[in-house]
């Protein structure tokens, strides 16, 4: 087992991982850009090392800054979290070089799952059902065109190297199809550095359901169930839940195997995630496979009791499964909830900022995987997701209960965030019955009202007592100091601004 | 020794609301709400920026930050921004009282990031709503959309540059 590992990676993920880390005694570096000096990875790590400026092509892409921080503090081991250097090859291959274990699947797997046409033909090779879509990126807008025209509107227009919703584009009829194309090119290639992208049939109202996987190095590969993850806008994920309200255990088992048989086809070692399209039909589709650890992986963890930190770094220790498929037991249910510093009343703008005020929720069932504490900031330079929220019930119904109570429970106070667009999805009743889909959101906030506000009496009331009792304490402090008493401020002027303040001076 | 103070609230709109407020005891006040209402109200706090509220049994804990009349607070995991002015502040922001910023003509930028196209020409007529510069941030594209309707002055932008949050975009005459 490794000594010392480091964490090529910042905020929540980073917190997170070290945690397993430090459970299982490996001592944590973090690395950190200028702009993450005050961030909570930071101040967590045993050790923590700067990798340069706010940028993250500067920092947490810098490969050799990176490689070089392993090598000053000693560390074995990288562990890359998700996004950043996460699904790189080339960085999987230098650290191999370096001789730096990276936690995650080999340079080969990784490639072969990130060029998402070599995936896809690499799963029909599996026998693994695929949506129908062009079989290699295409470049010509017209010849594009062509093709969409021949599997039906609409298509989806999708970066070969993309994730996360980045040069992704929906289009439904074919006057929009040539913007949308080049908006896609144009995306993707400031997002991955490639603009390749590819044309797919689009299913009409699918569910996105995923299945966790979990493979060592001796062959052993088991899945630990699913995760729906429909409840998304611009294809990026808000509350996942797992199990998926409407699967049966028939197709459970069947899209477990074929998740299974995917990874199998690549060889695939450590954690990852088969994504696939469910429709209403139950007929699903493979998507892609994140050759990495997800945003939503504690879902998994909260139902099957298992760690998936720990198992990637024990994988890539040479260490082997110590369960079968059939010992993987699932009990209740869980749900993430994907907190964001965002403007959800003005177009779900970024909302970066100081928190300064922040208070996690507490109690039974209720697990707060965040980033950020009360006098930390949520720099400008970075996804501006500070917490995952989840909970489990022994079943959907306390699921929800719960995580509408965790949210009244959570205070975060000094920057806008999507705390209150939560519970409101929660409450829809869509997502109280399970019936919804991808489109649930999008068509949901085309009628949506601004809802009520329920506690407006009481949040004058205590705005009105807290500048009552200021004003208070000031005329206390003022008139001690007019007493000649010596107990007042030292500078006329501030004794001044503070008789205004209370109206006595005019 | 104590008297009864008053205070104007803006809960989200320009309508004004009274309060009036007098300390029976340390923590304990009586209030006269803008309907009329009299409450008494036991206020406990722990520490600066919190406060819990025992009204008739009813119980409330608020967390607070206050920036000049300016109040945030969460209740009961709802969020409030509202601004309450004793009588002299009141009268200050009267005075103060200008142009505000809607009558601007300027669209500025609302996020940092780089201008990944601009789809208006200058002395076009552009309506409220229309989207006339795409910005990229977070690797996300955004449409920024005019803030009020009129001629398009000057474009102070173009596709490739970088912009700071509160950066002039587009400059719009409406003619008044």
């Amino acid at each position: 087992m490794f000594d010392k590992i480091l964490i090529a990676n910042r905020g929540e993920i980073a917190v997170r991982v070290m945690r397993s880390l430090k459970e299982m005694g490996i001592a944590t570096v973090a690395v950190f850009s200028e702009a993450d000096r005050q961030a909570l990875h930071v101040r967590m790590a045993d050790e923590a090392v700067c990798v340069g400026p706010a940028q993250s092509s500067q920092s947490y892409l810098r490969m050799d800054k990176i490689i070089d921080a392993c090598r000053k503090t000693g560390a074995t081991a990288v562990h890359p979290g998700y996004g950043f250097l996460s699904e790189n090859a080339e960085f999987a291959r230098q650290c191999q070089e370096a001789k730096i274990t990276f936690t995650g699947p080999s340079p080969e797997a990784n490639e072969a799952m990130g060029e998402k046409t070599r995936a896809r033909e690499l799963m029909q090779k599996a026998g693994v059902p695929l949506v129908p879509g062009t079989p290699e990126a295409v470049e010509e807008a017209t010849q594009a065109l062509a093709a969409a025209e021949e599997m039906g509107f609409p298509v989806l227009v999708k970066a070969s190297a993309g994730g996360g919703g980045k040069g992704m584009r929906r289009v439904d009829r074919a006057a929009d199809f040539v913007d949308a194309f080049e908006g896609a090119r144009r995306e993707a290639l400031s997002a991955f550095g490639n603009g390749d992208v590819y044309v797919e049939k689009f299913v009409v109202n699918p569910r996105h359901v995923e299945l966790q996987i979990l493979a060592d190095s001796q062959g052993h590969t088991i899945h630990l169930f699913e995760r729906d993850c429909s409840i998304q806008r611009r294809h990026q994920k808000i509350i996942e839940e797992t199990p998926c309200p409407v699967l049966s255990e028939e197709i459970r088992q069947k899209m477990g195997q074929v998740a299974v048989e995917a990874a199998r086809a690549v060889d695939y070692e450590g954690a990852g995630t088969v994504e696939f399209l469910l429709d209403a039909e139950e007929n699903f589709y493979f998507l892609e496979m994140n050759t990495r650890l997800q945003v939503e992986h504690p879902i998994t963890e909260l139902i099957t009791g298992v760690d998936l930190v720990k198992w990637q770094v024990r994988i890539a220790a040479g260490e082997s499964l110590d369960m079968e498929q059939d010992q993987v037991q699932r009990k209740g249910a869980a749900i993430e909830c994907r907190i964001y510093a965002e403007d959800v009343e003005n177009g779900f703008r970024p909302a970066p900022g100081p928190v300064l005020e922040l208070t996690a929720p507490q109690g039974p069932g209720v697990r707060d995987d965040s980033g950020v504490y009360s006098g930390s900031v949520v720099p400008v330079h970075y996804d501006p997701m500070i917490s995952k929220l989840c909970v489990w019930g022994k079943d959907r119904e306390e699921a929800l209960a719960r995580m509408r109570r965790a949210i009244d429970e959570y205070v975060i106070l000094g920057l806008t965030t999507n705390l209150e667009f939560h519970r409101e999805v929660l409450e829809h009743p869509d997502v109280v019955s399970g019936d919804y889909d991808t489109q649930f959101v999008p068509d949901w906030l085309e009628e949506r009202q601004r809802p009520k506000k329920k506690h407006g009496h009481t949040a004058e009331l205590a705005a009105v007592l807290a500048t009552h009792r200021r004003d208070e304490r000031l005329q206390a402090q003022t008139s001690v100091g007019g007493a000649g008493g010596g107990g007042g401020s030292k500078s006329r002027w501030k004794d001044l601004g503070r008789l205004r303040q209370l109206g006595r001076h005019h | 020794m104590s008297q009864r103070r008053q205070y104007t609230v803006f809960n989200g709109d320009e309508e004004e609301r009274s309060w009036q407020v007098e300390t029976l005891a340390e923590g304990r006040y009586q209030v006269v709400t803008p309907d009329g209402e009299t409450l008494e109200v036991d206020a406990y706090s722990p520490r600066e920026g919190r406060l819990h509220l025992l009204s008739d049994h009813g119980s409330a804990d608020v967390v607070f930050v206050s920036d000049g009349g300016k109040v945030d607070l969460q209740v009961r995991g709802e969020r409030h921004q509202v601004e309450v002015y004793n009588d002299r502040e009141l009268r200050m922001r009267a005075a103060g009282a200008g142009a505000t910023a809607g009558d601007s003509p300027e669209l500025v930028s609302p996020m940092a990031g780089k201008v990944v196209k601009v789809n208006c020409r200058q002395g076009a007529f552009v309506s409220h709503g229309d989207p006339l510069v795409v910005v990229e941030a977070m690797k996300m594209e955004n449409d920024l959309q005019a803030h009020r309707g009129g001629v398009v002055e000057s474009i102070e932008v173009e596709a490739g540059d970088a912009v700071e949050i509160g950066d002039v975009l587009v400059i719009i005459d409406d003619g008044e």
